[in-house]
């Protein structure tokens, strides 16, 4: 399996950590080095929000030359396009056939032979949200028209055109990030699909892991694995990041609770109309009779009343469930904290895992604290992080604050945000960055936080950081002149 | 033969998963008496409101409930039913209409809905006769008022319980069936007639005064029903913690249909390890520390939930006295009914008056830019002119209960009801005794405007037409100008003409009346060379206090705007909202700045005797001259609210399908979301 015959000898004293800067979203290579030697070669996903496949090749061309056309193990975190979808824009680099990859990663929910189903389910469940968000985003341009024409005697009609325009606009920005942008594509988005075919063309070994697993690697004995996420109890991965009671339905936090309104969204793009599911029985309906009492049709279709009409008010049900679908993925992140056994030194990898992930982390069952630990086992991972990849590009939902970034305590912590605001959706920047969560950052890290690019970004670490304090050992921008390729930081174990 | 007074109406008194307890079930059903309207047509149709049952998500019309059919009438509407569509109309239509009836009760007038604004540039604004309500508008758990519409969406939805043993796994749940949510929303529609700048979020307090207020009027219309308190009381059997009781009881009415009870949270919660409910104890800090709408609404919620409490108990305390042979411990086992009779009794009194008071405040609030503080004003100040003596001591149960919570009025020295209570300003014609007037010009304007409002007062006061109430009063803010030969001149005019440049009005309302406007980026009146401004809410309060005496007022709102650029987060310029402006250096903040004052005439006096102003000028002393600069307190607070740090999105929903919380038009959709 490897091609380099493991020197246990020469343990690895440092790891350095490549952040590709193509835009928001994330793909990184890590090397573990022991001196000149590179012991072992990791890349975590590939995919940013914006560009297409001319733009991606300069990155990934100089990725495969990094690397020198082999991984020794590929991560693939979860299937959003911010991550995946260089592997199908670039794909002819990554099938190549002198290009090889030894191993992959997949969370357990994207095993389809997942033993006890819920990976299935989970599956299935995403693909009916899908469908129905696809669905309501061509409803929305089929009625553009007839909407407008609804605000046309309003004194405010350009404020409504807007307010209208910003729903929209909110939509495609999730489905930006969770739907293909080929409409016709159903199933998995073509990044994951993609990947998963090259790997299994190339004769890769996939595993699919599940948290509570600890895997050391033959090259790098010297460093262990821990998986942490995706949590294995469904409730988390469906998780709602609310206080229950507070601001939230008890009964709405899950995808599934949205199946009244999926099942009419999947309907919309049906002809069949006698198939719709009714709430009463058929007997309460007005059929064929316009001039009955009990008939309010003309009434509610009165032209003079346009304004008062409900037609599309109800599609706004599909926002709140594109949230809750996008959280739901980013919850299946694989999460990966890995720990080096000589220094116990810790490199946290969550992928974009939300709160509810976060939480799972400190309740897996074998790692509970026994009575003579102090603190958990999970907590001590955090308190001797010393290289935090932060989770969904320093947006408010992808760091958890009390169990997690304040329990990060090292004094060598540093950290890396996939953001970039010249390459991303309007949409997105309302959330990242979460000026809080950066500051906080920023603080821990004494401004060791380094973003894709800080543009429109006030108050950015690097008005804090002491340059002094890094030489090019530990960080490192290239190429110096031109358009910056990635950034990469050190690590020393 | 005479009408009947009511029409009975079968119901819901909580929703329906109360009907499914036994410990309930019998308390959930009861008969709204609904005033009684002759001309009630099929949705039902009323004078107020107008059911629309199309549910769009599957394009369906229901049958249109006709409540007048005889089968019917002669059984007190239908019976209640979630898979009858028919009822849930029914349902909607007892709860909005008692919710209208209750406001009317306290504010002595009649409702009229906000006005539709339309593009038509003469007419600028169009009657709305009747609040249109979709009981099956949406398949979310959500309902919410639409200001747009002028009407109420209510939602279904599939629940996955907490509790299956009460809810069946993938049941239908309607917001439509639960008395509180339906209270709230319209609520929501009724205060948007009143203020319907309220739902403008130019600081933290607007959208949980929204939220707050709605809730209140749900759970005060509950504690109305004495056979629901009746009830609860009787359960206790002697263990008469009576303020723990009801507080639970507050907050059970809220919790069964998801967050509609959330804003009660403050009011208790049940221990965790003992599983008793218990109050909370307020904190001093929360009025400080808790931003996000739906708390800091509860925070309003719990303090006037506090004041009913003391209120209730100061009412019961003499029949605890007596019950108890002086002890003030009640015997173990059953309540005699007749005690328990009694003390329901004395709740639902507390309760009424509460909610009077809490509704009759509106009067009293400034138009614009409203915090917890000057509502607690308002409320002191209503009840102060209403009620002379206050023996019970209702007034000091809210400002204590509002203490408790860290809610201080700005520029207040202390919390005493004198303190409290909005100054009196009385000019008119007769010149208050203990404070004369310099100016005696502004005396006699005043008092010119204020005859005026008399005979808006004399035409309005037995008109009971809504629509014609709505015209007569148009005309009388903006005039007539259609017969060239006989124009009327209306009170926006008669302000413009004399006020102009009067620079005591200036400095009462806290608004421009001189040629300067145009420096402030204030618009020009679309008729005359004068700073624009606009009237709203003008109105006839007219009530009776508990000794019989006679409140006559007139009351409208003043409110002026101008627009407002930071750069770098400083004040840079002034500039006019109506004209297009360059607006794409990204450095650059546009805003909108709102200054308003509401003004109470006492018709008995022909005096002006408040002026409850947020201002939007201020006199400041420059170089021995005092001038009127822009009032930056509260701007900047408002630029910080807005667009700084403490700037807070209603929640996750809004950061992604809104524009910002300045352009919204649908805020309680947003709201409401999850």
């Amino acid at each position: 399996m490897a091609k380099i015959k493991p020197n246990i000898s020469a343990l690895a004293d440092r790891v350095s950590i490549r952040m590709y800067c193509m835009g928001t979203g994330d793909c990184f290579v890590i090397k573990f080095l022991s001196g000149e030697a590179v012991k072992y070669t990791m890349m975590i996903d590939c995919g940013s929000c914006q560009g297409n496949a001319g733009d991606f090749k300069q990155y990934i061309d100089n990725l495969d030359e990094y690397v020198h056309h082999h991984i020794d193990l590929l991560v693939v975190t979860h299937e959003h396009n911010d991550h995946v979808n260089g592997f199908s824009k670039c794909a002819d680099i990554f099938a190549h056939k002198n290009f090889t990859i030894s191993n992959a990663w997949f969370a357990w929910t994207e095993n389809p032979t997942d033993p006890n189903g819920h990976a299935k389910k989970l599956i299935e469940e995403r693909e009916k949200a899908k469908q129905a968000l696809n669905n309501v985003i061509n409803h929305l341009k089929v009625t553009e028209n007839e909407r407008k024409s609804n605000f046309e005697d309003s004194s405010h009609s350009s404020r409504l055109i807007d307010n209208d325009f910003a729903f929209s606009n909110g939509l495609n920005t999730l489905a930006q990030i969770n739907l293909s942008e080929d409409v016709s594509e159903k199933k998995s988005l073509p990044g994951m699909t993609k990947i998963k075919k090259i790997l299994t063309d190339k004769g890769t070994k996939i595993e699919y892991l599940e948290p509570g697993q600890t895997i050391t690697i033959d090259q790098i004995p010297e460093f262990k694995f821990h998986i942490l996420g995706p949590p294995f109890d469904r409730d988390s991965v469906i998780f709602s990041k609310e206080k229950q009671g507070k601001d939230v339905f008890k009964n709405n936090s899950k995808l599934e609770a949205f199946s009244l309104s999926t099942k009419a969204y999947l309907d919309l793009a049906d002809t069949v109309t006698n198939g719709k599911d009714l709430p009463f029985d058929q007997e309460h309906v007005v059929v064929n009779s316009p001039n009955t009492k009990y008939n309010l049709d003309p009434l509610y279709n009165d032209t003079q009343a346009k304004w008062r009409k409900i037609d599309y008010d109800w599609l706004s049900t599909a926002g709140a469930m594109a949230i809750r679908l996008n959280s739901h993925i980013n919850n299946t992140s694989l999460a990966i904290a890995l720990e080096s056994i000589e220094t116990n030194k810790v490199i946290l990898l969550p992928g974009d895992a939300e709160f509810g992930s976060w939480m799972s982390w400190h309740k897996i069952t074998k790692w509970q604290k026994t009575d003579i630990q102090k603190v958990g086992f999970v907590e001590d991972l955090l308190n001797r992080t010393v290289f935090y990849k932060v989770g969904h590009h320093l947006s408010y939902n992808g760091t958890a604050l009390e169990q997690g970034i304040a329990m990060m305590n090292s004094d060598e912590l540093a950290a890396m945000a996939t953001l970039d605001r010249q390459r991303i959706s309007v949409k997105w920047k309302t959330t990242m960055p979460n000026h809080q969560l950066m500051a906080e950052l920023i603080r821990k890290c004494k401004g060791k936080l380094f973003i894709m690019d800080e543009f429109e970004i006030k108050d950015g670490p690097s008005k804090t950081l002491d340059p002094l304090t890094l030489d090019k050992n530990v960080y490192e921008e290239g190429p110096k002149d031109g358009k910056l390729l990635y950034k990469q930081y050190t690590v020393t174990i | 033969m005479k009408q009947p007074p009511f029409r009975k109406l079968r119901g819901y008194a909580f929703d329906p998963s109360l009907s499914l307890k036994t410990e309930t079930v019998e308390i959930n059903n009861i008969i709204y008496k609904v005033l009684w309207e002759d001309n009630l047509e099929p949705g039902p149709i009323g004078d107020y409101i107008e059911v629309v049952d199309y549910d769009p998500t599957i394009d369906v019309f229901y049958k249109a409930v006709d409540l007048n059919e005889q089968y019917i009438l002669a059984q007190d509407g239908l019976a209640p039913s979630e898979s009858n569509p028919q009822f849930h109309q029914q349902m909607v239509y007892a709860v909005t209409m008692l919710t209208i009836k209750n406001f009317e009760k306290a504010l002595g007038r009649k409702i009229i809905w906000a006005p539709r604004k339309i593009a038509d540039g003469k007419k600028y604004e169009e009657y709305v006769s009747k609040l249109r309500v979709y009981p099956h508008a949406l398949r979310d758990a959500n309902a919410y008022y639409s200001p747009q519409k002028k009407a109420l969406l209510f939602g279904y939805f599939s629940s996955t319980p907490a509790d299956e043993t009460l809810n069946m796994p993938d049941s239908l749940v309607f917001t439509c069936l639960s008395h509180d949510i339906i209270a709230h929303e319209t609520t929501h529609a009724i205060l948007d007639g009143m203020h319907n700048q309220y739902n403008q979020p130019t600081n933290q307090d607007m959208l949980a005064f929204h939220e707050a207020f709605a809730d209140i009027v749900a759970l005060f219309q509950h504690f109305t029903f004495p056979e629901v308190l009746k009830h609860q009381i009787a359960k206790t059997k002697g263990d008469l913690n009576s303020q723990s009781l009801l507080g639970q009881l507050a907050q059970e009415f809220g919790s069964a249909i998801g967050s509609y009870g959330s804003l009660r949270d403050a009011i208790g919660e049940v221990d965790e390890v003992t599983k008793i409910w218990k109050p909370k104890l307020p904190n001093p800090d929360d009025y400080r520390t808790i931003t996000e709408p739906h708390e800091r609404g509860s925070i309003l919620v719990a303090a006037i939930f506090e004041a009913f409490i003391t209120i209730y108990k100061r009412r019961v305390a003499d029949l605890i006295r007596i019950a108890s042979g002086g002890s003030g411990i009640l015997q173990e086992g059953e309540l005699h009914p007749d005690l328990v009779g009694r003390l329901a009794g004395e709740a639902a009194k507390a309760a009424d008056h509460v909610l009077r008071m809490c509704i009759r405040a509106l009067d009293y609030c400034p138009p614009v830019d409203l915090t917890f503080g000057d509502y607690l004003r308002a409320i002191i100040t209503s009840d102060s002119d209403l009620v002379e003596d206050d023996s019970r001591a209702y007034r000091l149960a809210f400002i204590d209960a509002f203490r408790r919570r860290g809610i201080y009025p700005e520029s207040i020295r202390t919390l005493s009801i004198d303190s409290l209570r909005f100054p009196v300003v009385n000019i008119g014609s007769k010149p208050s005794i203990t404070k004369p007037r310099k100016n005696t010009d502004t005396q006699s304007l005043i008092t010119i405007i204020s005859d005026f409002l008399r005979s808006y007062g004399n035409k309005i006061r037995y008109e009971n037409n809504r629509e014609e109430i709505f015209k007569l009063t148009k005309l009388h803010i903006s005039g007539d100008f259609t017969n060239r030969r006989k124009p009327i001149q209306g009170l926006h005019q008669r302000i413009s003409n004399k006020f102009s440049g009067s620079e005591e009005f200036a400095r009462l309302t806290g608004l421009v009346f001189d040629h300067h406007y145009e420096a402030f980026g204030i618009s020009r009146s679309k008729r005359f060379d004068m700073p624009s401004f606009q009237i709203q809410n003008l109105r006839l309060v007219s009530r009776v206090g508990p000794n019989g005496n006679q409140l006559n007022q007139v009351v409208f709102s003043l409110i002026q705007r101008n627009g407002v650029v930071f750069k770098d987060d400083k004040f840079d310029r002034f500039f006019d909202l109506r004209e297009d402006t360059d607006r794409n250096d990204p450095t650059e903040i546009f805003l909108e700045f709102c200054g308003g004052c509401t003004l109470i005439f006492d018709l008995d006096n022909s005096q002006l005797q408040y002026v409850i102003t947020k201002p939007l000028v201020i006199p400041e002393l420059q170089n021995g001259d005092t001038r009127l600069v822009i009032n930056r307190s509260r701007l900047e607070k408002q630029y910080r609210f807005q667009y700084q740090n403490d700037a807070v999105e209603p929640n996750e929903f809004a950061l992604y399908f809104s524009n910002g919380s300045q352009g919204m038009t649908e805020p309680f959709a947003f709201l409401h979301q999850h």
